[in-house]
């Protein structure tokens, strides 16, 4: 059994792990890519581009490619905005490992190497949100060229990568359902419902963030050049040159890791049983290499239990210290926390579907200064939101939950998939974002925006949606006498620099409720 | 296949299609169908005929029932989005509004329809050429061209639709009337054999039915020529293939 371990708990820079990891990038990248098991295949399995990988220097244009069979079994495989995120990563970092560690002892490296895993959102470690120093470092120990070092990183433009804790928070570990249906409420920790999503329309919450957040803030994008032209992109943040980024397989380690984190960390957290994601996706299947280059499907129900992967993490405690949604929720209504604890959350399938509550009135373009925008509600609706809320405040033992709220931007378009953005409700006339953290409702990364905004993509062009949950603030709202019923306002702050070639526009912000 | 199939179709759009079959088979009994030749025979007499016998409004019913057995599995996607996206209380009306202006676009393609399947028909027995070999032609090759990929990839369009007063009701018409373009666009040219063969309709009806509701299925596509001769046989494919996948275990540390 092997165990993944934290990158910044490993010796820097240059830990024994790190540079066999180091070597063994070497040993793949010197593959062709019609070896399934050299970096460029297993990189396309996540997403390829041809003309792009071409500009990056990561294809030769007289170089063969493996057969369409080959490609179409495959490549092009990863699965994002989609309840198969999870356990298709999972698949994915597996093969990657074993296809690594064979090369690693090949090289004469340890036959017990394994993925570390980066924690960027560990608060005890100061460096835990920097980028872990081997990765930027130009030589290894014994002087040759650092294949973990990549130049496409432009992180905020500068080539500075900077997280903050609002980009990593872990807010997605508190949700208590896998899968949300993605009608406007919870996306649930793991994602909605799909087939086969190479690309789809809404995040799971833990895809969100921190995952979306941390490709977008790493990749980045030249802070000149036309962004109509994908070359200006850091790897990290095109979801078909993700992979080819070493820090990739060390991001999506820890995602892996946040997962098992999620079911241990509270026995009623639990993995669908659908069969549809057991044995699924049924239009489909998932499809990885051997370290001998044969390949072999798989299925989620193949890799729920990571021993039988081979692998454990070193620490999969609670970062949350316990702390609950619905009892912490409910204690701000004043129960004790013996009867807060007491109240059961109401599971998926018995919950009424989400309902809108209202919406703004026209789409809305996002330019480099960003944009407010009015979403009126529907008075009958945010009626029922406020009766729930009263209802809770009575104090009663056994209160149901409120109303859960969650604010919807719809249908984001552009070209920017480098673009961060910091979404806001009812921010203080004046006020500076920054210093209004509580009105924060979440950080959206446009990853992937470009190519689900394209007609003739698997998004049909709809672009990506993203649901917040904004509970949190709308019961802040009652509990101060400020909850207005007919409207909230949203103001959206971009991080990073957008231009007027980027495009980007939400066709609609809505508010939704989630009633028991 | 028919649990991924079933799993994509609410029951109430399996109803409604279903209501449509039995309409288009209660018509297709009353329809007075000429003798004029063999059994077997289709022509633009034939056709001419038909449309004599029978009046316009009965035939303008038998292309309604026919929208209505083919339609509804196609509209699973654009309905799931109006009620998503629409307050309760107007989701009655969202809906009313977008099958009214879809209802309407394909009204008058039947128009445009029928008056193309008795023209195509003429020319075709003018020239010697068989009726069902001259409409088959135009659909095969309309089916394989870039621009009717175009018009698939519209029909996977989803826009935003306002949430209140007169803006929700012209978004959801306008969305209705948009979605029936696209839709007729995409799948009038196939509708010629099924109306142009009196003997065999049925069994094309029920056959480019179920290929529709299988290409529906896949996601918006490049768009490029290629090699389709059927609507969803990619699908088909996949589908039969996933089923006969077999699942090797995955392998543990080396």
């Amino acid at each position: 059994m092997h165990t993944r371990r934290n990158v910044w708990k490993l010796s820097q820079p240059w830990d024994d792990m790190l540079v066999w990891y180091a070597r063994g990038v070497s040993e793949l990248q010197t593959r062709p890519i019609t070896d399934p098991t050299s970096w460029t295949s297993l990189g396309a399995i996540h997403g390829f581009d041809k003309d792009l990988w071409i500009a990056f220097a990561y294809l030769n244009p007289s170089s063969p490619l493996p057969s369409n069979a080959f490609q179409a079994r495959f490549w092009k495989q990863c699965q994002h905005q989609t309840w198969h995120f999870l356990p298709w990563h999972r698949g994915y970092l597996s093969s990657f490992e074993a296809i690594m560690r064979a090369a690693i002892v090949k090289l004469g490296g340890p036959d017990d190497w394994c993925l570390p895993y980066w924690n960027y959102s560990d608060n005890q470690d100061p460096n835990a949100r920097k980028l872990p120093t081997a990765f930027g470092q130009a030589r290894l120990p014994d002087g040759s060229a650092n294949p973990l070092l990549v130049t496409r990183r432009y992180g905020d433009g500068t080539g500075r990568i900077v997280l903050t804790k609002a980009d990593v928070s872990l807010n997605a570990l508190r949700e208590t359902e896998f899968s949300g249906n993605g009608d406007g409420g919870t996306t649930g920790f793991g994602g909605a419902p799909t087939v086969f999503q190479h690309d789809g329309t809404n995040n799971g919450q833990l895809e969100s963030r921190p995952h979306n957040n941390v490709h977008d803030l790493i990749g980045g994008r030249q802070p000149d050049g036309d962004p109509q032209d994908a070359r200006i992109y850091g790897l990290m943040s095109i979801p078909d040159t993700a992979a080819l980024d070493p820090i990739f397989w060390l991001h999506h380690c820890n995602i892996d890791r946040l997962w098992e984190v999620w079911l241990k960390r509270d026995g009623a957290n639990r993995n669908p049983s659908d069969e549809q994601w057991l044995s699924g996706p049924t239009d489909r299947g998932f499809a990885m290499p051997a370290p001998d280059g044969t390949g072999y499907d798989f299925t989620a129900s193949d890799v729920l239990d990571t021993t039988r992967l081979g692998y454990i993490y070193d620490d999969t405690s609670d970062p949350l210290g316990g702390a609950a949604r619905l009892a912490t929720r409910m204690t701000r209504f004043g129960l004790s926390p013996a009867d807060a604890a007491n109240v059961k959350e109401i599971p998926m399938a018995q919950r009424k579907p989400a309902e809108l509550v209202g919406a703004n009135d026209r789409s809305i373009p996002i330019g480099n200064e960003g944009v407010e925008t009015q979403v009126k509600l529907d008075q009958g609706v945010s009626r029922k939101i406020v009766d729930s809320l009263r209802a809770s405040t009575s104090l009663a033992a056994d209160s149901a939950e409120p109303d859960r709220v969650f604010l919807n931007l719809e249908n984001i378009r552009g070209v920017n998939d480098a673009a961060v953005l910091d979404v806001y409700v009812n921010l203080p006339k004046g006020a500076k974002p920054e210093d209004n953290p509580d009105h924060l409702a979440g950080v959206v990364s446009l990853f992937g925006v470009r190519k689900a905004t394209r007609r003739d993509s698997a998004h049909g062009g709809n672009g990506i949606s993203e649901t917040m949950e904004i509970t949190d603030i709308v019961d802040k709202l009652h509990l101060n006498n400020a909850l207005d019923l007919d409207h909230l306002d949203v103001r959206i702050v971009p991080r990073n620099q957008i231009r007027p070639g980027d495009d980007i526009s939400v066709q609609r912000v809505s508010v939704y409720r989630q009633g028991q | 296949m028919l649990a991924v199939l079933a799993e994509r179709q609410p029951r109430a759009l399996i109803l409604a299609s279903l209501t449509g079959w039995l309409a288009v088979l209660a018509m297709h009994s009353m329809l007075l169908v000429p003798e004029l030749c063999s059994s077997n025979d289709i022509s633009a007499e034939r056709l001419r005929a038909i449309g004599a016998l029978n009046p316009p409004a009965m035939l303008m019913l038998d292309w309604c029932a026919m929208l209505l057995a083919m339609m509804p599995p196609l509209l699973g996607e654009p309905l799931a989005h109006l009620r998503r996206r629409s307050l309760a209380r107007r989701r009655a009306r969202a809906i009313s509004a977008f099958v009214a202006g879809y209802g309407a676009v394909w009204l008058a393609a039947g128009i445009i329809l029928l008056a193309a399947a008795m023209a195509i028909a003429a020319a075709a027995t003018a020239m010697g050429v068989p009726v069902l070999l001259a409409v088959g032609g135009i659909a095969v090759a309309w089916q394989m061209t870039p621009a009717r990929q175009i018009c698939l990839n519209r029909c996977h369009w989803l826009p935003r639709l306002s949430a209140f007063g007169f803006a929700a009701d012209r978004d959801c018409v306008s969305f209705g009337l948009a979605h029936g373009f696209w839709c007729a666009a995409t799948c009038a040219p196939l509708m010629l054999p099924p109306l142009t063969a009196p003997q065999i309709h049925l069994p094309l009806m029920a056959l480019l039915s179920a290929s529709l509701m299988l290409e529906r299925m896949a996601p918006a596509q490049p768009e490029v020529w290629s090699l389709r001769l059927l609507p969803g046989q990619s699908v088909a494919v996949m589908l039969v293939r996933s089923m006969l996948r077999r699942h090797a275990p995955v392998p543990g540390p080396v």
